[in-house]
């Protein structure tokens, strides 16, 4: 299992269109991918599970990714929420 | 007996609608068995509906604007986690379909509730949405087909969402009547983008309105009658059939040059909201942008960043390459005050708005905007600077003042060359203009001529009580736009007016008699602008002035223009349209 925590750096969290993002790329895998923010986990491959989250930017969560394709999950995860998203949601 | 009832409301969507009324109810309970049983394919079931209503939206999503693909698209990320927990629901408890989608819509309802947000605007009429059509499909219509029999009706709502517009948009919607919503909401814009007739009713009583009784939807004016007389029946039938004879017409008119009868070209230009206005504007005829109101990018919990800004301003600027967009500096305060500054005040349309408000808040708003304006002139050269709410030159300096400080921060020297206006909305800059003129930064002046009609006339244009008062042909008001107009000319300043007065078609010819030749009007009423400009001979007016600066009421100005039209047979059918006493 991969586990990791970042923040959150996009101007909109992970609300409207990024979530939309999040939960599409999440559902590409076969891995279970949970989303935690203070300390309250969900399933990141549902959209209003994520949603209830009210992750903000700033935020501090912390992702648990396990499966076959873990691996590469959690690397395309993170190039979305570190890389992808600051630059086209600034 | 059926009573008539007349209601104003907030028209937003153009057309004129005679039919029957279709109520239609959001789905916020759902009727579905409360026992059922699964039967052995239920869960491919599930699968087969939610794979036809995924079909459906990426068809949407083929036909909408960009801005409403994100909302399409969650729905499909939501429409598949009801179905993946649905799916759950039949295997361990062995209910039907149907009924797993409605416990797990009750479950994020509730959810939605106690967490009281709004999901990324999503409202639980949303999440209904989905679990309706999921459930539809699942049912082949066994549970309800809503938009049956909406067919050349008029639909009356609480609220619609976006697929439900799509629904009844297919199913032959006429005309549409719904409490809440905005001008600028999708279904709104859906609306104008199909022709459909749409009034807002803030007042509306669903309850107090039958089902299937006659109702008139008249999106000109913003007017709703049910159960009209028979004499305002007439009326509205004449009114459609104009409509239908000029709709073409005016459609062509659209992309025309506006050149009045006795050869004076005029200008027409376009007021928007947002960056999506303008970019149909662009493709709509439109000469340039007049007026981009700006506010709505201040309307979140923090103020724009700066490459929001250069971003915003430059992509209008592209859409009109080589032609003017006008941009307004911010008028947050009075109707418009950001969220992340609260002021209190006793009479906000009289206290700190404008540029009061800029200069105040000069380094937390003006200077950030001022450095985001200047950076997006810099590469499009296209763009004005307008300022809101002056009333006296002393303001302009000042506001040159910062803007010079940010241009030379940035290193910007083409600050000189850029032209800067005021928006004259105020009886103060009205009178004051050739002192304004004396400003070398300033070129041009604006007529906001909704807030300076309702300062002349110390009318609140919001006030339900004082509807008949606000009334921009009252001579007070043209008197002083005229004398406005004449000191500006006089000055070498250019002159414009964007407010609504110059999308109302019985102005025009008294505003191109006025000496304007430049008028920024609402978008979709540009054909009939263009059209009525065609129509004028400003010379017949330019003698008019006297009698219409003299009248005692504005519909002796409304039937001194009608009179004059008709002298030299011009076509009257536009002005129809809308209603004689306009509020």
């Amino acid at each position: 299992m991969k586990v990791v925590e970042i923040k959150i750096l996009n101007r909109s969290g992970l609300h409207a269109r990024p979530a939309t993002r999040f939960v599409q790329l999440t559902n590409k895998f076969k891995s279970s991918i949970q989303i935690c923010k203070t300390s309250k986990c969900v399933d990141a491959k549902n959209i209003l599970k994520v949603l209830s989250l009210g992750i903000d930017q700033g935020d501090i969560i912390t992702l648990k990714v396990e499966g076959s394709d873990e691996e590469e999950a959690y690397k395309s995860i993170l190039e979305l929420l570190l890389n992808i998203l600051p630059v086209e949601d600034k | 007996m059926s009573i008539m009832i007349v209601a104003k409301g907030i028209p937003v969507s153009e057309g004129i609608a005679i039919s029957r009324i279709f109520k239609y109810y959001s789905r916020a309970g759902i009727e579905v068995p409360q026992e059922c049983k699964a039967s052995e394919k239920e869960v491919e079931k599930l699968s087969k509906a939610l794979e036809e209503y995924k079909k459906y939206l990426n068809e949407l999503l083929n036909v909408v604007e960009e801005s409403e693909r994100d909302l399409l698209q969650a729905y499909v990320l939501i429409a598949e986690t009801f179905v993946s927990e649905a799916r759950e629901l039949v295997e361990n408890s062995n209910v039907c379909g149907e009924l797993a989608i409605k416990q797990v819509l009750d479950k994020y309802v509730e959810l939605m509730e106690q967490s009281g947000s709004e999901l990324f605007a999503l409202r639980k009429s949303d999440l209904a949405d989905i679990a309706l059509a999921l459930i539809e499909h699942l049912s082949r219509g066994r549970v309800l087909g809503d938009v049956v029999g909406v067919k050349d009706k008029i639909v009356v709502a609480e609220e619609l969402t976006p697929t439900v517009f799509f629904r009844i948009q297919r199913a032959g919607v006429k005309g549409i009547i719904t409490a809440k919503g905005g001008i600028t909401s999708h279904v709104a814009i859906l609306a104008r983008t199909y022709g459909i007739p749409y009034v807002i009713l803030p007042s509306l009583d669903m309850t107090s309105i039958g089902d299937d009784v006659i109702a008139i939807v008249d999106g000109f004016d913003g007017k709703v009658v049910v159960n009209p007389s028979n004499e305002l029946m007439e009326e509205y039938t004449k009114k459609v059939s104009i409509l239908n004879e000029l709709r073409d017409v005016l459609k062509k008119y659209v992309f025309e040059k506006a050149e009045t009868l006795d050869g004076y070209e005029v200008e027409v230009l376009c007021n928007i909201g947002n960056v999506e206005e303008g970019r149909v504007a662009s493709t709509q005829g439109c000469e340039g942008i007049g007026l981009f109101r700006v506010e709505y990018l201040y309307m979140s919990s923090k103020p724009p960043v700066e490459e929001v800004l250069v971003n915003t301003f430059t992509k209008v600027a592209n859409f009109f390459e080589g032609k003017p967009v006008v941009i307004r500096a911010p008028d947050l305060g009075a109707d418009k005050p950001p969220p992340f500054i609260s002021i209190r005040e006793d009479n906000p349309l009289l206290g700190l708005r404008g540029i009061r408000f800029l200069l105040e808040y000069r380094n937390e708003i003006l200077k950030p905007f001022l450095r985001g304006f200047l950076k997006a002139y810099a590469q499009s050269k296209n763009l004005r600077l307008m300022i809101p709410m002056v009333i006296k030159p002393g303001e302009v300096y000042e506001f040159v003042d910062v803007m010079n400080i940010v241009a030379q921060e940035l290193g910007i020297s083409c600050v000189k060359d850029l032209e800067l206006g005021i928006m004259v909305e105020t009886p103060a800059a009205a009178v004051l203009i050739d002192k304004f003129a004396k400003i070398p930064q300033l070129r041009f002046v604006s007529f906001g001529t909704n807030d300076l009609t309702q300062y002349v006339l110390a009318v609140d244009r919001t006030n339900p009580r004082l509807v008949r008062m606000y009334n921009e042909l009252e001579p007070s008001v043209l008197r002083v736009i005229v004398r406005g107009v004449n000191e500006a000319r006089k000055h070498g300043l250019k002159v414009e007016i964007c407010g609504e007065l110059a999308s109302k078609p019985i102005a025009v010819p008294i505003l191109l008699a006025f000496g304007f030749r430049s008028l920024s009007v609402n978008p979709r009423y540009i054909g009939t602008i263009k059209y009525i400009i065609k129509n004028t001979r400003v010379q017949q007016f330019e003698q008019l002035l006297d009698a219409i600066l003299n009248a005692d009421e504005p519909s002796a100005v409304e039937e001194l223009v009608i009179k004059t039209l008709q002298g030299y047979n011009a076509d009257l059918r536009p002005l129809l349209l809308f209603s004689k006493y306009r509020s």
